[in-house]
């Protein structure tokens, strides 16, 4: 969106496009804050972008869909997809097969074992990649200040004279500058949020009294501007979306509006285009020691970046004005409004759901039964993590079954099950279903298949699972076949049996 | 800043694909309930077709003891035979409404009557609701 934007801003002014790049960079940074702070907004038909929008490739989100109806709308039903082998589920970091011997454990006692806040490995690629781009920023910050560090203050009163207009201009107190000459040749740099200093080469007394002038209206007018902030905060966007070029990009276009903005004060206070032109370029040829600090600091010459600013210092039809104040609070109010609607935009069911309230013997009141809603779950399961937790629970109860164990498979029901059987036989919770099991296995039954024929999630935190069962007799020849519905729910991050009905 | 009205179009484009606010919980309940009234009027009229008009053209219903019903002919036939042998009208004691979005799971307890109000059986049932087309239908139905 800020590109397109920019787009249409390529009449206007350094500053403003700067503003445009600022705001795209802040709203990255906003955006999973927002996510997290903003009630859900329910839309259907619009696709869930934010991963991608946060450039974080999430092995969650939901890639399986299936057109369940004539009217060609899609539903999140899974239609005896079996869980595909090749994608792990995200909650199963660390056990990501299905073997016997795990679901024995689980049916043994630990089907709560396998945690979905287990750090999946994309978490960890993230993180190892956030490090090194921090690390490379923090090893640039170190060095410019350590050019800071061996740099002399710079009192001689011409340059204070300068400094001191330079800072009116850019609408400072007269002594808001600090200069500093440095000990190498670097080019002229802000560095520091606070109180910032700048940073001038060596030879820096050495230049004409209009080259001088020049750079510390420069200068002045990224402190005026604040713009190592803006650059802390281009720095942190970068590390955080390490793997997203497009903020890569932005943070560049930043940087580089950021540069001819501050060009067009210095021309905008009278200086002579092919002079500063002149001017720059001395500069950047000189540009030596400490390249990799200036990533850190505010520099005046990247000599990536000068073609372009001498092309646009030298264009006399160059728009060089400064953004109104209040055309900026316009744009960052309408920026945040298109944030906050990003971040609260939900895609079709993906919203937060719960049960809608559990009234015994009579309608739901009209919309203000919230009592039973469960927290929201901290992690939004995909319909492949979902399946596979339902198949590990199915093959839990099979498990248990085949090992005669009641109690094994009774832990994959809530405590509050509730289960339906012919006749309106009724059992409530794990002791009941236990004994339900038990009952079956008295009855002579040793084995249990599962098939699961579909699954439909409900909302977050409840999803309703269809398919067949088939009871094996130990004489061999009595089956007991029939159909269920089960509603499973997560609970602290494990998947449980909530209410189940069968027939035959 | 020359053209501040550009990002203000974008942030009137993004906000355009807003649409409406959720619905509330009660929109499915509602809609719910105004379903079994007009399974209940079409009962009592005996209109099968009508009563059809209430499943889903994919729906499954899944009866004790009997093959799964999962075509239209077939959701006919079964009611028309309801009918047949008297079924009039029923009586729902719904225990739960499971779910948002657009498919709900209701559980509960429904007793059928027949014209002359003797109670002719009473089940337990799981059915998962379908918004479809503005109105809610059945999709999928189990008794028990």
């Amino acid at each position: 969106m800020a590109a397109l934007t920019g787009l249409a801003l390529h009449r206007a002014s350094a500053a403003a496009r700067h503003v445009l790049w600022t705001l795209a960079i802040a709203g990255c940074l906003l955006m999973p804050l927002l996510m997290i702070v903003l009630p859900d907004w329910r839309l259907a038909a619009v696709p869930d972008l934010r991963p991608a929008l946060l450039g974080l490739a999430d092995p969650r989100q939901d890639s399986v869909r299936f057109p369940d109806d004539a009217d060609g709308t899609r539903s999140e039903v899974d239609v005896a997809a079996p869980f595909p082998a090749e994608i792990p589920p995200a909650e199963d970091a660390g056990a990501a097969t299905t073997s016997p011997e795990t679901v024995s454990e689980a049916g043994a006692g630990a089907a709560g074992t396998t945690s979905p806040v287990a750090v999946p490995w994309y978490v960890w690629a993230w993180g190892a990649g956030a490090l090194a781009v921090l690390a490379f920023f923090a090893a640039a910050a170190r060095q410019l200040h350590a050019i800071v560090g061996r740099s002399m203050s710079l009192d001689d009163p011409d340059w204070r004279e300068d400094a001191a207009f330079a800072a009116r201009s850019a609408g400072l107190p007269p002594d808001a500058l600090r200069l500093r000459r440095s000990i190498d040749s670097i080019t002229p740099m802000t560095w520091g949020v606070r109180r910032p200093v700048i940073v001038l080469p060596r030879d820096c007394q050495e230049w004409s009294a209009g080259q001088r002038r020049e750079v510390l209206l420069h200068e002045a007018g990224h402190v005026g501007r604040r713009d190592c902030l803006t650059q802390w905060l281009a720095n942190l966007a970068c590390i955080v979306y390490w793997c997203q070029p497009l903020v890569w990009w932005a943070a560049r276009r930043m940087l580089t509006e950021r540069e001819r903005a501050c060009d067009d004060r210095v021309l905008r206070a009278g200086a002579t285009p092919s002079a500063y032109a002149q001017h720059l370029l001395d500069i950047a040829r000189n540009l030596g020691a400490g390249r990799r600090s200036v990533l850190a600091g505010v520099a005046m010459a990247r000599r990536s970046q000068v073609s372009g600013r001498l092309l646009a210092i030298l264009d006399p039809g160059c728009n060089r004005g400064g953004p109104r104040r209040s055309h900026v609070l316009a744009a960052a109010a309408a920026t945040l409004v298109a944030l906050s609607t990003l971040a609260a935009l939900t895609p079709g069911r993906l919203v937060h759901a719960a049960p809608m309230g559990a009234l015994a013997g009579g309608r739901p009141p009209d919309g203000s039964d919230t009592a039973n809603e469960p927290s929201r779950p901290a992690v939004r399961w995909s319909l492949q993590g979902i399946r596979g937790a339902i198949d590990r629970g199915n093959l839990a109860i099979e498990t248990a079954v085949g090992a005669r164990d009641g109690e094994a498979a009774s832990r994959v029901y809530s405590n509050d099950a509730v289960l339906f059987g012919m006749g309106g036989e009724e059992r409530h919770g794990r002791r009941q279903v236990a004994e339900l099991y038990a009952s079956l296995f008295a009855q002579g039954y040793r084995e249990l298949a599962i098939e699961v024929e579909e699954t439909l999630r409900l909302d977050d935190g409840l999803v309703h699972e269809l398919g067949r069962f088939t009871y094996f007799h130990e004489n061999g020849r009595t089956h007991l076949r029939g159909r269920y519905m089960s509603i499973w729910r997560l609970e602290d991050g494990e998947w449980l049996v909530y209410r189940d009905i069968s027939n035959i | 800043m020359r053209h501040p009205t550009h990002l203000a179009l974008a942030a009137i484009l993004v906000l355009s694909m807003a649409g409406p606010a959720p619905a509330r919980d009660a929109e499915a309940a509602r809609g719910i309930d105004a379903a079994h009234d007009r399974m209940r009027q079409a009962l009592h009229d005996g209109d099968v077709l009508a009563l059809a008009e209430n499943y889903t053209a994919d729906c499954r219903l899944y009866s004790p003891l009997k093959p799964v019903c999962d075509s239209r002919a077939e959701l006919v036939k079964q009611m028309q035979y309801a009918i047949d042998i008297g079924l009039y009208d029923f009586e729902l004691v719904r225990e739960e409404l499971l779910g948002r979005g657009d498919h709900v799971v209701e559980l509960g307890l429904v007793t059928f009557f027949d014209q002359a109000g003797a109670k002719l059986s009473q089940i337990r049932y799981m059915t998962v609701w379908k918004k479809v087309d503005g109105r809610w239908r059945i999709w999928r139905d189990m008794a028990a």
